[in-house]
């Protein structure tokens, strides 16, 4: 059984529809990539896992495990182990970024039924967490994304997850406004957690972040569909071909399945 | 007060027969009965100068919303409940009085208390007392008998204004306070606290406090005024006076503290005089009372000087409260930062009204307003009024106000990464405060705010799920 | 001071030693203000008994009233008992014959702000009927307009034609009893503008070249009602960029708007009333009641004003934002120099849901003016999601001038979301030395930063409009630095 189960997943935002019917199976120890031009639905599918209510899910199902996902709430999911790298990480001034983590990982422990952290023992944890992201003492201190460069955000989310270690980590578009330095960093960061139990969906616009999170599966998302899956060779095919290649396929109605 | 050298209290004053029974009237009747017991300890001027000052409350009358500085703020409550100058406590309160200032002190920060309850000094609560001809922190009363001439030059005389009704009445009625006075280039590490509490009695009573504090040239200290009710739930009125003057290149951090029961109301008035190069830092932080309304009034006449003002107002329930700030820059090169906040939930109500007048002669000032208030609940409310006043030309002045509720863009976040809505909204709202507490230096008090931060948003969804 | 502000200024006084209208007709009221005089306005324009009856009740209770002294401005109140409240319109044969007779510097200022010749005639008063025929032109408008079901006419005129609609909706905006001088306008009002657009209509002039056309009769006590039905749409533009004469010290006038359902109203004024001399000896007191309300979903208000003249200016163009998703908008400048004073802004109510305003407001100050920006936004219980928007700056040139801003903020909808931002700054000597060194004079200079200042505010008036509004800046900032 996938450890997340998308199927013919309908959603629309303010009356138009978005997403037409998206099917994805994701086993867990796999990396999927979801790639497609602009306005293919890529973020729409991230915010709708993540259960921002802003979007309208009008049919379908998705499953994490054995759980109904749409039945449950953003912070419910989050316990659940989903969580969500968001293409523009939220700044929340006044708050510190380590208060945060621990009111995140206390709140995700409650929802299994695990013990609180205190806050010596938080640190220890978040200790030999820092090092590989490049997280100073410093940015721990900040308020979340507070100030932080665009760099700085994206590598707190993959801090962020690498502290909450999800089942189900949904990458938006983490690598815009990388350079390639932060880029390396922030793919290590998520091959490090690459476990036979997890698994993750990467969002992605361009085919240079899956140089390094090579992904099991590609699939290329047009108009609110999946209209073509494949190895990590299809991401260099589109890469040579362009997404027109595939729109057209798209219009075909021809939904392609390796 | 100007008023020093008026005549003595008079049965047939035209102006104190004029005032009818009303509320205003009942103040000019208790001080007419009780004008003999104040103490004037031992000072000739001081029984004309409450007299002038009660004269002058007659003529104002208690103001009203046709006042454009009342314009929102309801005093008929106030008005129609009739308040006895409140009595000297004996004994039987002590253990009570004694629970309530624990819970108002900060035991893990060293701290020079002295204790006022009813408006008269407490010395079994209070720090013993060292007179030293360096730094004198001692009632005021002391110094009025003990050492006059440190204290008369500036009590009333603070700023040139005449202060408004409730001043006036305060200065009619007061009984003590805190005197603070630090010589010229004296730092006085240990913060200051004054506590002002009002005791039980059989109906509503009213306090005056009154406090001066004369911080010399070069001259540096922390002073925190905490005012609450020994109950939480008794009525009664604390009309509050504190005047500051602060010499050349002096630094004064002042705090006030309200945590008044929610049955009670408080009036106080902050009156403030800066000189060349010197700096006032003032959070002004309000929690408590059924109604309660601040004033405080900053008048740079020095230039160089440095200005800060912040302030934090919840307010939950009935509470209504009431900010009103003026800072008036009439000297050259001086800054100031003004930055209120509040979160309000309930039926509560806020006003806040930050004025900035920047006269002719204060070219170059730079001044900074903030301010913005937060409602979590469907059935408060909040009037802000950012005025500024501006003289001069070659000046950088900039305010903003914001209104709302919480960002859902920010609650979304918190959400998606498995934080309780409850919770959320908790940590938001302590971060939207957190703009105004993290500058604090005393710890402790930091630390009470942010329990009650959370307190508050607890309760909010409690009351919710019922 | 041989500026251009102050020729427009001593062109201003010129037309009072000229005289060109001071030799009223016979039947004006004498000065005063009793019922009597009301009954005789009333008859001499041969109104219908229901609206004298309005007109006194409105007095009546104006006598109950005291005139309002909580803005922030300063001068001595009117004797309203020698006021005259009634002079029967005007005949163009006293005026000047030509422009040849009209003083050569005010025909300099107006070609300075670029106004046509045929409107020259008319401002300067000229006998225009040799060359211009207004009434021609007037009529030609008029049936145009009244194709469409449009009705625009003198406010006297729909008394007497469209009882109907004035009763249903004068004083319905503005209530006679609302304050001082909206009661003083309700009992002796003169004329004004009235504007019915019928629903689903897109008014397809500007109603501005008509209205500068007849402009000059409206007289100190004017109530202008604009009523734009269902998905209807109406660009109204009030006064001229040139020195209005003026003999009336108070103006008071009153204008209502009712912007029903998806209608919108865009109402535009620039006010250049005499402002006084140097040393603030006269000048017209302008004291105005303006007020919209969008009744219907989605209407419109929007309201730009570029306030130059006057001595003293009391007005405050406000929006009632009932219907739900309406919008209102308040766009000004206002420029005060010598001894002028203004205290302006707006108020925007907030009852329906979702309903959004914007604030922008421009102050400039010079030599001893005082500008004042007093605004209200008010959030009400019911108004759900409603949006305002308010940026208030003010520029100060010279320090003998001040700029007030007292923004009100009422909220009682935790949904709502107001935002308010205020900047004082001046003239950098950066900026002067900037432009100097590019071969800028001083005065082109300050024109183009002030002009850059009111920027947003102008891009809301009628292009060839925001062309006049900027000239009129740079003549009435000439003199002030330096």
């Amino acid at each position: 059984m996938a450890l997340l189960d998308i199927r013919n997943l309908h959603v629309s935002v303010e009356g138009t529809e978005i997403l037409k019917g998206l099917n994805l199976a994701v086993d867990a120890g796999q990396v999927h990539a979801i790639m497609g031009p602009n306005g293919s639905g890529k973020s729409t599918l991230a915010q709708v896992l993540a259960g921002n209510s802003d979007y309208e899910v009008t049919d379908g199902t998705v499953k994490l495990g054995d759980e109904d996902l749409l039945e449950l709430d953003a912070s419910e999911r989050a316990g659940e182990g989903l969580f969500l790298a968001f293409q523009y990480p939220v700044s929340i001034p006044g708050v510190s970024n380590t208060y945060f983590l621990r009111a995140a990982y206390n709140a995700v422990r409650v929802h299994r039924g695990q013990p609180e952290m205190d806050p010596v023992g938080f640190i220890n944890y978040l200790r030999p967490k820092m090092a590989p992201l490049g997280m100073t003492k410093e940015m721990l201190r900040r308020s979340v994304n507070d100030g932080f460069s665009g760099g700085e955000k994206k590598r707190n989310e993959i801090f962020q997850m690498s502290v909450l270690e999800p089942k189900v980590a949904v990458l938006d578009e983490t690598d815009s406004g990388l350079d390639i330095d932060a880029l390396r960093l922030v793919a290590e960061g998520v091959n490090a957690m690459r476990s036979p139990e997890r698994a993750f969906v990467v969002v992605t616009h361009y085919q240079r972040l899956l140089d390094y999170i090579v992904p099991d599966v590609v699939h290329v998302m047009v108009d609110g569909r999946i209209v073509r899956s494949g190895g990590k060779e299809l991401a260099l095919e589109l890469e040579d071909k362009g997404y027109g290649w595939v729109e057209e396929l798209a219009t075909d109605g021809e939904a392609v399945t390796a | 007060m100007s008023g020093s050298n008026a005549t003595a209290p008079n049965d047939s004053s035209p102006v104190l027969n004029a005032v009818g029974d009303g509320a205003a009237g009942r103040f000019v009747a208790d001080f007419k009965a009780t004008s003999g017991q104040l103490s004037t300890n031992g000072q000739s001027w001081l029984a004309p100068m409450r007299s002038a000052a009660i004269e002058r409350f007659a003529t104002l009358g208690l103001p009203t919303r046709r006042d454009e500085a009342w314009r929102k703020t309801d005093l008929r409550s106030l008005a129609r409940t009739a308040f006895r100058p409140a009595a000297e406590v004996v004994a039987p309160d002590a253990d009570a009085i004694t629970a309530r200032v624990a819970q108002l002190a900060f035991p893990s920060v060293a701290t020079t208390r002295l204790v006022f309850v009813n408006g008269r000094f407490a010395p079994e609560h209070s720090d013993a007392y060292v007179p030293t001809d360096a730094v004198r922190v001692e009632p005021l009363a002391h110094t009025l008998r003990e050492a006059p001439e440190l204290a008369q030059p500036h009590l009333g005389r603070v700023t040139e204004n005449d202060a408004d009704a409730f001043g006036e009445l305060n200065t009619a009625f007061m009984t003590d306070g805190g005197f603070v006075l630090v010589p010229d280039g004296v730092t006085v590490v240990t913060p200051i606290h004054l506590i002002f509490l009002t005791a039980p009695a059989d109906g509503p009573v009213a306090q005056y406090p009154r406090n001066l504090f004369v911080i010399g040239d070069g001259a540096t200290a922390t002073i925190l005024e905490s005012y609450a009710g020994v109950n939480d739930t008794d009525v009664y009125l604390t009309n509050a006076y504190s005047e500051a003057v602060v010499g050349v290149e002096g630094n004064l951090t002042h705090y006030k503290l309200q945590r008044e029961s929610e049955s009670a109301y408080h009036v106080a008035r902050l009156q403030g005089r800066q000189e060349n190069e010197s700096t006032i830092t003032n959070t002004n932080v309000a929690l408590g009372g059924r109604m309660a309304r601040t004033d405080i009034d900053l008048h740079v006449d020095g230039s160089r000087c440095e200005t800060i003002m912040k302030g934090l107002y919840m307010a939950h329930g009935e509470q209504h409260i009431d900010n009103y700030t003026r800072l008036d820059h009439a000297q050259p090169d001086c800054h100031s930062h003004e930055r209120y906040k509040g979160i309000l939930d309930g039926r509560s109500s806020a006003v806040f009204t930050g004025r900035i007048l920047v006269r002719q002669d204060a070219q170059q000032t730079d001044a900074i307003q903030e301010n913005s208030g937060l409602l979590l609940s469907r059935d408060a409310a909040l009037s802000t009024q950012p005025q500024l006043e501006i003289f001069a030309d070659d000046v950088k002045c900039t305010h903003g106000a914001t209104v709302g509720e919480l960002p859902e863009n920010q609650l979304f976040y918190l959400r998606a990464r498995g934080i309780s809505t409850e919770e959320a909204t908790g940590i938001l709202a302590y971060g939207y405060a957190n703009e105004i507490i993290e500058d604090i230096e005393i710890e402790p008090l930091r630390e009470q705010l942010e329990q009650l931060i959370r307190l508050r948003v607890r309760e909010r969804f409690a009351a919710l799920k019922r | 001071m041989p500026t251009a502000t102050a020729t427009v200024e001593e062109m201003a006084r010129q037309q009072y030693k000229y005289g060109f209208y001071t030799d009223i007709e016979s039947d004006s009221a004498p000065p005063g203000l009793d019922e009597d005089i009301i009954r005789f306005i009333s008859a001499k324009k041969e109104e219908p008994e229901w609206m004298l009856t309005w007109r006194l009740e409105a007095f009546r209770h104006w006598q109950t009233m005291t005139e309002p002294d909580w803005a922030n401005v300063h001068y001595e109140k009117p004797d309203f008992q020698k006021i005259v409240y009634y002079s029967a319109p005007k005949s163009l044969a006293d005026g000047p014959k030509s422009l040849d007779e009209v003083d050569p510097e005010l025909i300099s200022t107006y070609n300075k702000l670029g106004i046509p010749l045929e409107e020259q005639l008319i401002l300067a008063g000229v006998a225009v009927d040799a060359v211009f025929d207004s009434v021609s032109v007037a009529t030609t408008f008029k049936d145009k307009l009244a194709k469409q079901g449009i009705i625009f006419c003198p406010m006297s005129e729909a008394v007497r034609d469209h009882p109907e609609l004035v009763q249903r909706y004068m004083g319905s905006v503005v209530p006679r009893t609302d304050n001082f001088y909206a009661a003083l306008n309700s009992a002796v009002f003169t004329d004004g503008s009235f504007v019915y657009i019928p629903e689903g209509v897109r008014c397809p002039l500007e109603l501005s070249t008509y209205f500068r056309i007849n402009a000059a009769s409206t007289g100190q006590f004017e109530r202008t009602l604009i009523i734009a039905e269902k998905g209807s749409h109406v660009s109204y533009l009030e006064g001229c960029t040139a020195p209005m004469r003026d003999e009336n010290q108070l103006h008071a006038a009153v204008v209502e708007l009712v912007a029903l359902e998806d209608a919108e109203i865009k109402y535009s004024t620039v006010q250049n009333w005499y402002p006084g001399d140097e040393n603030g000896k006269g000048g017209i007191f302008n004291f105005v009641t303006k007020r919209g309300i969008c009744e219907g979903a989605r209407a419109k208000i929007s309201w730009t004003q570029v306030e130059t003249g006057s001595a003293v200016t009391w007005k405050y163009p406000s929006c009632i934002l009932k219907g739900d998703d309406s919008v209102g908008e308040f766009y000004s400048v206002a420029l005060t120099n010598k001894f002028q004073q203004a205290d302006t802004g707006t108020k925007m109510v907030h009852l329906g849901k979702n309903t959004k305003s914007t604030i922008i407001s421009k102050g400039i100050s010079a030599g001893r003016g005082q500008n004042t920006y007093r605004g209200l936004v008010k959030v009400a219980k019911g108004a759900e999601n409603a949006r305002n928007y308010s940026q208030c700056d003010s520029m100060l040139i010279g320090d003998r001038c001040g700029a007030h801003t007292f923004p009100y903020i009422e909220v009682a909808n935790p949904t709502g979301q107001v935002e308010h931002e205020a900047s004082t700054s001046k003239i950098g000597e950066d900026q002067l030395f900037y432009c100097a060194s590019r071969g800028i004079s001083e005065e082109d200079a300050i024109s183009m930063i002030v002009n850059g200042f009111c920027k947003e505010v102008f891009q809301e008036l009628p292009m060839e409009f925001a062309l006049e509004a900027q000239k009129l800046l740079s003549v009435s900032l000439e003199g002030s630095v330096g």
